[in-house]
């Protein structure tokens, strides 16, 4: 045997053991001695099995052989012997741990396919020599370094068994290229030992690198799961909202089921779904609600993996909008506004000071000299203001234009439609006619304003048939809408494994509730491996605002904020996360607590993180790997060679035992 | 305790009584010889002849009618038995207790007969004829019986029922029963002495004695078992199913001694050594006042 090192060469004082054996078999030879009366029975039964075979004559010195075998197998176990080619070949391994959504997925077994990756990987561990190192990365949105490389066993198996699964899809390049990073600082080549379920697709750099050795976990497996889900505010009405949603069927088998969609734990919908395999079921669904909230899409199948059976969104509230309509009376002016959704409209005689908050102030044939601050329409001024001055009446006020492109004017049809005792407007400021007589004499103009923009329209009600016209509640509704803007039409949700630029303008108002997050997706070169190194950075030690951000867990972690926005990321748990003024969480969860105020809400940034990703949700691998079985093969279960040599060392013992001192051998 | 202790003795005076009062001295078959001569029964008158003795002149029939008969009475015989007790080494085995039982139950029958005033022998045999008790008669020999027995010892490197049947053939002056108390673990059979014993018209009755765990050893593994008499060893591995062979063999073994038994009309008792010695001569007398 060609042994140059022994791991443990105080082993071979076990040698000494073969004394006893040898002992203990002597002893057991001298055999009990029974008297009996006579032997003329005993002959008669063993005369006819008396052992002639030469093996039989040797049955008792083979068991002796054996247990000296035994015992020479006891003993190359705990001395653990290296071979030259094992000194020499010290491997230097970098184990990538795919811990994706998919992974979570539950085999027949009734076990996940990343706890029998863990399993691999921690008899892969075990079965490391001496030399051999070995590092840990997991491959969940962005490449993480779990352990880096070291010989530390128990170590090792503790960073496995503590690696949680994620809701985010797989990085395996990104992960095999931190693993080529990690190797290259190591003299050797090193081995790249990926534990997948393949459900991704492999890349060139995948295929070429000859030091990657995958192994697949898990039998392919049918899945329904939702790979699509937004919600946004409608376009055209005010309180409707719009739902799309894909549904895939990932499986070799149709589908039946159902899904349920709930607005803040109120039902909103269920619709039946009957996919056929690797059908996409797209729906784009409308329904009105001036509540916000999270809206939850829930699919009623029982299938392997539960994270892509629910998405959630957020939609934004709508609120009630106050008019303050100053007016003489005009039954007109007063049913249209009242007919806007959200419009609280309020009726006075008098002008206020100012446009209410967040409202829309209306004058009615009259205006003040100057205009209040704030968001104002003035329909048919008498008076000069300090934006125009009124000239003669239009002679011909038959509309001649209308700027189609301008938000106000959509949906408006006002050909051949006269505006009676319309005026001539001298505007004091560079003013947007919209819609412009026959002879391009402004009817209805937008002026802006540093205190806020006001709209003005020259005609009078009462004498023309405008208000009978579909064109003015249109009219309306587009001056109101276009007032209060359209931002918080859509609160995108994200996918999981995203890095997120979030503007923390709603917590620096304090405006309390789900505000609309001004979310955008982050510098897409921000994806590159090196920047996904970093997940969030901490928080610099500054008298700056402190931003926490809270997972959908609940758990919280500080986060690093410039200005008015944050990046956050990568997501990698579905749900909703939010962003919190530190010290205002803080207080919160005091007060929960001691259950003192609980009720008042921290202001914060909300963003929604679903799954929706096809490639996760397909559980049919895609590439072509060894089984993971293979891997539990080649590492012996977990243990050294010398370690199963000795359990059927222990076996054979006992079979000895059993066919010896059972007499089963005779 | 001694081997014939005063509790043995009050055992075989009862044993004695109840020989006398229910089986009436059926337990030895005893019975009249075919010789006449002085017994006390009446047989035949004959001839008197110069020489005979007067006392036995009937003299009425020559005082009623002038002729001088002589009377003649049926000669009573004393019933011969003759113990043949085996002291071979097998019958020493577990702690002589089966040769105490032999010797006891030897006891028992030689008492039994002297008391019926039966006249007893005793050969102790193994490969040969190793002591002899020579004819006796009356109930006042029994100590000589019971001393005899007590100095017997196990002895000899075989069994050979034939050689003591050659010897007692040659030895008796009369046939008579022929007792014997053996585990008839003989090595070339006992067959032929039982025979021998047959053609010289005595009349075996076998005794056989074994222990307990002769008919159902319990040993098991790897033993050496060696021969008690012979001192032969056998290195052996016994099983579960060896054992069990072992019982059929044992079984077949004793069967095949009643059916020698019932072939030729012999007389045959056998017990374990557990059973008290007096029950099984009442269950021997039992037997013979079923058949006698």
């Amino acid at each position: 045997m060609n042994l140059l090192q022994f791991a443990n060469p105080i082993g071979w004082w076990a040698v000494a053991l073969a004394v006893p054996v040898i002992l203990l078999y002597v002893l057991r030879t001298r055999l009990r001695r029974q008297q009996v009366s006579t032997l003329l029975f005993w002959d008669q039964i063993f005369e006819s099995n008396r052992p002639r075979a030469w093996w039989q004559q040797l049955r008792r010195l083979l068991s002796l052989l054996l247990q000296l075998a035994v015992l020479a197998l006891l003993v190359s176990a705990l001395v653990d012997p290296l071979w030259d080619w094992q000194q020499q070949r010290q491997r230097r391994v970098v184990l990538i741990l795919d811990n994706s959504a998919s992974m979570q997925a539950v085999d027949g077994e009734g076990t996940t396919r990343l706890r029998a990756a863990k399993q691999a990987a921690s008899a892969l561990v075990r079965s490391l020599r001496g030399n051999d190192r070995m590092a840990m990365l997991s491959a969940e949105g962005t490449p993480r370094v779990v352990m880096g490389m070291t010989d530390h066993q128990s170590g090792l198996i503790e960073a496995i068994d503590n690696l949680e699964p994620t809701d985010s899809p797989t990085s395996l390049d990104a992960a095999v290229t931190l693993a080529k990073r990690l190797l290259s600082d190591i003299e050797g080549e090193g081995e790249i030992i990926v534990l997948t379920d393949g459900c991704f697709s492999a890349t060139d750099e995948w295929e070429n690198e000859p030091r990657l050795t995958p192994y697949r976990v898990g039998e392919p497996l049918d899945n329904v799961g939702i790979t699509r889900y937004q919600v946004r505010r409608s376009l055209l009405d005010a309180v409707g909202y719009q739902i799309l949603v894909d549904v895939t069927n990932h499986g070799e088998e149709a589908q039946n089921c159902r899904l349920e969609l709930t607005l803040e734990g109120e039902l909103v919908d269920v619709i039946p779904l009957e996919l056929e395999p690797g059908q996409t079921d797209t729906r784009v669904i409308d329904h009105t609600s001036t509540l916000g909230g999270q809206l939850v899409a829930e699919l009623d199948v029982d299938d392997a993996l539960d994270v892509d059976n629910r998405a959630v969104a957020l939609l934004p509230r709508r609120d009630p909008i106050p008019v303050v309509l100053v007016s003489k009376g005009n039954l007109f002016l007063k049913s249209v506004l009242e007919s806007i959704p959200l419009v609280d409209l309020t009726i006075t005689n008098e002008s206020p000071d100012a446009a209410p908050a967040g409202g829309v102030l209306v004058f009615d044939r009259q205006s003040p000299a100057t205009l209040p601050a704030g968001r104002v329409l003035v329909v048919d001024p008498q008076t000069d203001t300090d934006l125009w001055k009124l000239g003669e009446p239009i002679s011909d006020p038959l509309v001649g234009s209308v700027d189609s492109d301008s938000p106000l004017t959509k949906h408006v049809r006002l050909t051949n439609v006269a505006f009676p005792d319309a005026r001539q407007l001298d505007f004091q400021v560079d003013a947007a006619p919209l819609i412009q007589s026959a002879m391009e004499q402004p009817l209805f103009a937008r002026l802006p304003r540093k205190v806020g923009d006001a709209v003005v329209l020259t005609c009078s009600l009462e004498k023309g048939d405008l208000p009978l016209r579909i064109a003015f509640p249109v009219l309306m509704k587009n001056t109101i809408e276009w007032f209060m803007g359209e931002q918080g039409e859509l609160s995108p949700a994200i996918p999981t494994g995203e890095m997120l630029s979030v503007s923390l303008a709603p917590i620096q108002a304090g405006k309390p509730g789900t505000a609309e997050p001004a979310v955008e997706e982050a510098d897409p070169e921000a994806k590159d491996a090196d920047a996904k190194l970093t997940v969030v950075e901490q928080a610099p030690e500054t008298d700056e605002v402190q931003y926490v951000l809270v997972s959908p867990a609940d758990s919280q972690r500080p986060l690093a904020a410039a200005s008015d926005r944050a990046i956050i990321g990568p997501l990698l748990t579905t749900g909703v996360w939010s962003i919190h003024n530190g010290e205002d969480y803080e207080k919160q969860a005091a007060n929960a607590a001691t259950q003192t105020d609980a009720s008042v809400e921290v202001p914060g940034v909300q963003v929604a993180c679903n799954l929706v990703n096809k490639r996760e949700s397909d559980l049919r691998s895609r590439i072509d790997i060894s089984n993971i079985d293979e891997l539990q093969l080649l590492s012996l279960g977990g243990h050294s060679l010398w370690f199963y040599l000795t359990m059927l060392s222990v076996g054979l013992i006992a079979t000895e035992w059993w066919l010896y001192q059972r007499r089963i051998v005779e | 305790m001694a081997l014939f202790d005063s509790e043995f003795l009050r055992r075989l005076e009862y044993l004695s009584l109840v020989s006398r009062r229910v089986f009436r001295g059926k337990l030895l078959a005893q019975r009249r010889t075919k010789q006449l001569g002085g017994g006390i029964e009446f047989a035949d008158h004959r001839e008197y002849t110069p020489g005979d003795d007067l006392r036995y002149l009937d003299w009425n029939i020559y005082a009623r009618y002038g002729d001088v008969l002589l009377k003649r009475f049926q000669e009573e015989e004393d019933l011969h038995v003759y113990i043949l007790l085996d002291v071979s080494q097998s019958m020493s085995i577990a702690s002589q207790e089966k040769f105490d039982y032999a010797r006891r139950i030897a006891a028992a029958l030689a008492y039994i007969a002297l008391a019926d005033m039966d006249r007893v022998s005793i050969y102790a045999y193994a490969d040969e004829v190793k002591d002899i008790l020579p004819i006796t008669r009356g109930k006042d020999r029994i100590l000589s019986v019971l001393r005899f027995l007590e100095r017997l010892e196990p002895s000899g490197e075989s069994t050979r029922l034939k050689h003591v049947a050659s010897a007692l053939v040659q030895r008796a002056q009369r046939t008579g029963l022929a007792i014997v108390i053996s585990d008839l673990y003989d090595q070339q059979g006992f067959r032929d002495g039982v025979d021998l014993l047959r053609y010289r018209r005595f009349e075996p009755h076998l005794i056989q004695l074994h222990t307990v765990e002769e008919a159902n050893p319990t040993w098991l593994g790897d033993l050496e078992l060696r021969d008690i008499e012979t001192g032969d060893t056998r290195k052996v591995t016994i099983s579960e199913r060896k054992l069990k062979q072992y019982r059929e063999v044992f079984a077949e073994f004793l069967h095949s001694i009643d059916a020698y038994c019932r072939t030729y009309s012999l007389s045959c008792t056998r017990s374990t050594i557990d059973l008290p010695f007096d029950e099984l001569i009442l269950r021997m007398m039992r037997a013979a006042g079923v058949t006698a």
